[in-house]
């Protein structure tokens, strides 16, 4: 909680959020009016992820057992310990390792374990890689650094030696700086937007093209597949991939990376659980295409940035999920219930009636009942 | 309108430069080398789109070291055969998985590019600076 109070006091906290809702919410608009199909994706991909999470464990031994056919190097992680220790034992120590942003590599903290073994390790996304050397949490899910100015990420950025007055210099500098790292790393790590278990594909969208080379170009790939990512076919993924881009607020995306095991390149596929399998009461939240609408339209989230909502999502959905991987604290009361993040989110995710039962829960532990 | 117009329509909202013309190859040439395969880090390369989408303005390639390398050059040329041009984005990606004899489909619709800070567009963020379409009728 001190951390929330001391957020408040930051303006550009503030600012930086109100911008960002500024310039992505008329693009959302504007998506969904030149693409009408959206909407028909939107009721298609509902209804799979739905029948999906029915049967959970199914999917999740079909998905293990197809990626054993393909080659790779499969792994299921029960929890985060399990996850990191996999990741440890994979990379040793003294590599280069260069990650892509990914969400459930921050819930696990992958970069922090690698780094604690010996290794040095980069996270690849502009905003990303500013936090990483600022030593803070991302601000938001796709815009990790809505928060900081021009002349505040050139002094985050100067730990490095990237000068720069403004953002096309700051960027030259950062894309030199690490194009090095990428041809020289030994290990790139990412997550999955969305996994396709009739062919082991993973889908990766992005704009930057960091993700593309991390997923290409080092000698061994790691990828981090949450399970609630798991859909039947090559198909149903790229539509839950184009959909998340589109409610983002950017389309069509850059780039689109599908990436399978490929010969002569170690591959290690590691599904992770961490609470998902067990969300019981709040399954529903494992629907949720991380476009990031419910954190940019939510009140509360417009003051404190993911300053609440867990220790790592942030925001409506941060809630939920920090409660079905680790558990969330006494912040679940600061929702308003206005409802907003439900009547925004394409999955019509009922968010606040899953907060208000992990806080009728809650209390009732407190008072025995 | 044609599915070509549609294609270039959707360029332009893309805010995408291209060409068309009846000698592609001819004309890419002037802009860089053919991608000849293996990772290299060129300052321009071409390559050959498996199939593009009219609606979107998605267009997708196939192979692992394409891949790479065109995301390790500055600027990408891309070639777009007005045949392989398909209606939509599902439709693109079914021809692409077909042409593509195994190897991983991938798509680019833009040059590389970041609006991290303060939510200021910059373009060639990690990847190429400059995405070039040029469509062969």
């Amino acid at each position: 909680m001190k951390e929330l109070y001391e957020t408040l006091k930051r303006r550009g906290v503030r600012e930086g959020i109100k911008r960002s809702w500024r310039n992505l919410y008329p693009q959302v608009d504007e998506n969904l009016r030149n693409y009408p199909f959206l909407k028909d994706y939107v009721e298609e991909l509902k209804s799979v992820k739905e029948e999906i999470l029915k049967n959970l464990d199914y999917w999740i031994d079909k998905a293990v057992g197809n990626a054993e056919r393909t080659g790779a190097n499969v792994h299921l992680a029960r929890n985060s310990e399990d996850a990191r220790k996999i990741v440890r034992e994979i990379v040793g120590s003294g590599k280069l390792v260069v990650k892509a942003k990914s969400m459930v590599s921050e819930e696990l903290h992958v970069r922090e374990c690698l780094e604690g073994a010996g290794n040095e390790v980069w996270e690849t996304d502009l905003g990303e890689f500013i936090m990483q050397l600022k030593g803070e949490k991302p601000m938001h899910m796709v815009i990790p650094a809505l928060h900081l100015s021009v002349s505040e990420v050139s002094e985050v950025l100067s730990k490095v030696g990237i000068k720069g007055k403004d953002a096309e210099e700051l960027a030259r500098g950062v894309r030199e700086f690490m194009r090095r790292k990428f041809l020289e790393a030994d290990y790139g790590i990412s997550g999955c937007n969305a996994f396709s278990v009739s062919t082991s594909r993973i889908f990766l969208i992005e704009n930057e093209g960091n993700v593309r080379l991390v997923t290409s170009l080092p000698k061994e790939y790691i990828a981090l597949i949450g399970i609630e990512k798991l859909l039947p076919d090559d198909e149903t993924a790229l539509k839950q991939v184009l959909l998340q881009a589109a409610y983002f607020g950017t389309f069509p995306p850059t780039y689109l990376n599908t990436i399978r095991p490929k010969e002569g390149r170690r591959t290690h596929f590691i599904f992770v659980d961490n609470g998902r399998t067990s969300a019981d009461y709040l399954r529903e939240q494992l629907k949720c295409i991380r476009c990031g609408r419910c954190q940019l339209e939510c009140p509360v989230y417009r003051l404190t940035g993911s300053a609440w909502g867990g220790d790592v999502y942030g925001g409506p959905m941060g809630i939920v999920f920090s409660e079905i991987t680790g558990g969330i604290g006494e912040e679940v009361y600061l929702c308003l219930n206005c409802g907003k993040c439900k009547e925004v989110c394409p999955m019509n995710i009922d968010i606040p009636s899953l907060i208000a039962k992990i806080r009728k829960r809650k209390l009732a532990k407190r008072v025995g009942g | 309108m044609s599915l070509l117009e549609k294609f270039l329509e959707a360029l332009e909202r893309n805010s995408v430069k291209y060409i068309v013309t009846s000698d592609p190859e001819g004309e890419a040439k002037r802009y860089g080398r053919f991608f000849e395969g293996g990772v290299r880090e060129e300052r321009s390369i071409i390559s050959y789109a498996e199939s593009a989408a009219a609606d979107t303005g998605i267009i997708f390639f196939s192979g692992e070291d394409l891949r790479a390398s065109s995301a390790l050059a500055e600027v990408h040329v891309a070639i777009v055969k007005k045949d392989s041009i398909t209606p939509d984005t599902l439709s693109a990606f079914r021809l692409a998985i077909e042409k593509s004899g195994g190897r991983d489909v991938f798509s680019t619709s833009n040059a590389s590019n970041s609006a991290d800070i303060e939510g200021k567009r910059v373009w060639g963020m990690h990847g190429p600076k400059e995405f070039l379409v040029v469509v062969g009728t």
